[in-house]
């Protein structure tokens, strides 16, 4: 590991971006599927907010809720699920177990005031890298709108301790 | 959290009643012992009891309000040991009883239940799961969304979800990580909880608001198409939080957009098990 | 003989000189929120005098939080390459009144400050409890689940207070300093003082349901051979009762955040959550619920005294009116008292 100052708290703002607010987004992406899309946005030069950070699993219906929330817990302002188009699931049926898992998930989520904004889904192919790229810019536009999840973050702050 | 004493039910017709049920479950060689309550030490609540000897069981005591759901019960071995038994019901706990047999922890002739329904009350005829299954089938779900019941649910939904969130958070940061919740529930009986894998931890284990929000967010899912309603953890909970609210939006949900409603079919699927092609896909894009 | 009083519905008006004199005065509050039941309080830290509610026999959640929080910061680490930093802050030292405490939540502290005073000192509890002054409200009602007297208690102990209230059967309390922390507060109030001639106190009964020295004598000789699956079976091995109880202290050290930063807690823990006794061998020495029921009679009645020389329970009765079963620890006391002195000629073991 090569000498470097300790990481931020936040990455410094992009020159341009309207707020200055660099949302951080994790993405759990399938290894068949999205993961290549986003290989494919990268081998054909497609710019798409540096924002993201990959997170690769075999099959979507590998995830598991607590790994969503997980990575708010470590500092995300919200996550990307995405994986094959139903019917094409690399094994064959992973995604749709993963699909009503999380629409109850986003439910639950939604009924606690968590905004939709803050947790997505997609289904991206191979060779969708364009929607991959656009899927993401999308993604980090919206969370710039609805801000730092601090929220969820600094509600670790106030113990309900006296 | 007291159940006052007038919840305690007993003396009257469904008391004696229930008892002469279970004596005879007990005499004739049918059970081995008879899950039900009793009077606490100052006849003040009502605390679980097994009996196994006939000559105990004086009038039997039915907890009306939500409290304790014996079914976790069955989870113990020295209850499994003495399987057959019989079990003192409410519609709630009877139906996790037939999600316990769906989810292969336990069998259906282990347990004789003998179902009390508060609306009517009345001690329903049969004690076997066959038996009861169609009264249950008849009522349920719908009793669970009617008189009133969805008017959190309802009332919370109508507000903005950073109205929803300040609600939560406030609620949810009493939580003191106590466990109570998850020891009452008979559905909650995985050998090492979520919350207890220390290496990775998943969950913050701390009691601050956000490990306390987290980990009841996370527990609420875990029993998402699996609770029935039964109250047991709300009842438990110390520090009173509304428990309920979330378990029953989360089940009328999964009635609406599933039709699913768990523990009336002791064969039937897991709600997150199983999946249909026409499962909606609004959610993704 | 005169004594110090105030009346009973002066409360009020000793909460805002307190409020005016003091920083921080914790005082029961009714609880709100969803499932709220009606009169349940707890202590809280006072925005303003018309947020203390004093009718309640006693909070549901008990003062023990004012001193140990259900979950705390011990320090902040980050390290990076090889430097680190570690931040550390203890409470605030700003002067704090607790009052409202009953006489079994004021008698815990002189119990938990064995635990916490003697060496190694906890810094945190000491700077909690060195600017915490206790005023105490004795006891005009009881309800089935105090069992104060049974451990050597009663509502109008002094044990452990710095000023103790008691009520008179004037509608009057008497006021009592019993510390130089104590005196220092009555003096804020000293308006509101008016020496009273001589009133009984009025007084909650709170009956004897058993003996304490048969339940210890019993717990000495039955470790091994006790009933302890019958006696336990209620049990679910929740948190709840060592939670809520005012003389467990049980805690977990658990580290929160990442290697490169984080923060060390200290969180209340529980010795009938089954992984308390977890090695990291993988070995449980209490993997049975019943060995955890055992552990905490015997742990309140018979190690704590043998170390620290009084029983570890004030009998505040937490444990049995707010058990989801509706347990306690005095269900177990009651009836090993009653099976201790019916001892069978044939030495047999008597039912529980």
């Amino acid at each position: 590991m090569t000498s470097m100052a300790a990481p931020a708290e936040r990455a410094p703002a992009t020159p341009g971006t309207a707020q200055g607010f660099e949302p951080r987004l994790v993405a759990f992406v399938c290894t068949w599927c999205t993961y290549q899309a986003a290989d494919l946005a990268g081998t054909t030069r497609l710019p798409y907010a540096s924002n993201v950070r990959i997170v690769r699993v075999p099959c979507t219906g590998r995830l598991s809720a607590e790994m969503l929330l997980h990575a708010f817990t470590f500092g995300a302002d919200g996550v990307l699920v995405s994986g094959c188009h139903p019917n094409d699931c690399h094994y064959a049926s992973g995604n749709l177990a993963a699909r009503r898992r999380w629409i109850v998930f986003a439910r639950l989520l939604g009924f606690l005031g968590i905004p939709q904004e803050r947790v997505r889904f997609a289904w991206v192919s191979a060779s969708e890298g364009r929607k991959w790229a656009d899927l993401v810019n999308a993604v980090v536009r919206d969370l710039q709108e609805v801000g730092p999840f601090t929220d969820y973050h600094h509600l670790q702050r106030r113990t309900a301790a006296l | 959290m007291t159940t006052e004493l007038h919840n305690v039910r007993g003396a009257g017709e469904a008391g004696a009643e229930l008892a002469e049920r279970a004596k005879a479950l007990l005499a004739g060689g049918a059970v081995k012992a008879v899950l039900s309550w009793r009077r606490d030490l100052t006849a003040s609540r009502l605390q679980p009891a097994l009996f196994e000897d006939v000559t105990e069981l004086g009038d039997l005591f039915i907890e009306t309000e939500p409290g304790l759901n014996l079914a976790v019960y069955l989870r113990r071995a020295a209850v499994r040991g003495l399987f057959p038994v019989s079990i003192v019901t409410r519609p709630g706990d009877l139906r996790s009883i037939v999600v316990l047999v769906q989810e292969g922890q336990l069998k259906a002739e282990d347990v004789r239940p003998l179902l009390f329904d508060s609306d009517s009350s009345t001690i329903l005829p049969g004690d076997t799961l066959a038996e009861l299954l169609p009264w249950l089938r008849a009522h349920y779900p719908a009793r669970d969304f009617e008189d009133g019941q969805m008017e959190a649910v309802t009332a919370l939904e109508k507000l903005t979800p950073a109205e929803r969130w300040a609600y939560w958070k406030d609620e949810l940061s009493r939580c003191i990580r106590c466990y109570a919740c998850r020891e009452a529930c008979p559905l909650c009986y995985c050998e090492r909880c979520i919350v207890d894998l220390t290496q990775p931890p998943w969950l913050e284990p701390s009691a601050h608001p956000r490990g306390s929000l987290t980990w009841n967010l996370i527990r609420a899912y875990h029993l998402a198409g699996r609770c029935t309603l039964c109250g047991a953890c709300q009842s438990a909970c110390p520090v009173d939080i509304p428990l309920m609210v979330l378990n029953r939006m989360l089940a009328h949900h999964v009635l609406k957009e599933f039709d699913f409603a768990p523990g009336l079919d002791p064969a039937g699927p897991a709600l997150l098990a199983t999946w249909r092609r026409e499962d909606p896909n609004e959610l993704f894009r | 003989m005169t004594e110090l009083t105030i009346a009973q519905n002066q409360l009020r008006e000793v909460v805002e000189l307190l409020l005016g004199a003091y920083p921080r005065v914790i005082a029961p509050v009714l609880r709100t929120g969803g499932a709220a039941r009606a009169g349940e309080t707890e202590f809280a830290p006072l925005g303003g005098a018309e947020e203390a509610w004093f009718a309640a026999i006693n909070t549901v959640t008990s003062m023990k939080e004012c001193f140990l929080p259900r979950s705390e910061e011990l320090f902040q680490f980050q390290q990076w390459n090889g430097e680190g930093a570690l931040r550390s802050h203890l409470p605030d030292e700003q002067p704090t009144i607790l009052l409202g405490v009953r006489p079994c939540g004021a008698a815990s502290l002189p119990l938990l400050d064995r635990v916490f005073l003697e060496e190694p000192m906890d810094a945190f509890w000491a700077c909690r409890r060195q600017r915490t002054t206790v005023v105490t409200i004795g006891c005009a009602q009881a309800d089935p689940f105090c069992f104060c007297t049974a451990v050597g208690l009663a509502p109008d102990s002094p044990v452990g207070s710095d000023v103790l209230l008691l009520p008179r059967a004037d509608g009057r309390f008497a006021v009592r300093p019993l510390t130089d922390k104590g005196h220092t507060v009555v003096t804020q109030i000293k308006g509101l003082l008016v020496a009273g001639g001589p009133a009984p106190l009025l007084l909650a009964e709170v009956p004897q349901r058993f003996s304490l020295a048969q339940a210890r004598a019993w717990l000495a000789d039955h470790f091994d051979d006790g009933p302890w699956e019958t006696l336990s079976l209620p049990c679910l091995g929740c948190g709840a009762c060592t939670y809520l109880c005012p003389t467990c202290t049980c805690f977990d050290i658990a580290d929160e955040g990442k290697v490169s930063r984080g923060e060390r807690r200290r969180n209340w823990d529980s010795c009938s959550l089954a992984l308390f006794t977890q090695q990291a061998s993988g070995h449980n020495p209490r993997p049975e619920l019943w060995q955890r029921w055992r552990h905490r009679l015997e742990h309140k009645f018979r190690y704590f005294p043998e170390r620290y020389g009084s029983v570890g329970c004030t009998g505040c009765g937490r444990c049995r009116r707010f058990c989801p079963a509706a347990l306690g620890v005095e269900d177990t006391l009651a009836r090993i008292a009653r099976a201790g002195a019916e001892r069978s000629e044939a030495g047999a073991l008597p039912k529980v």
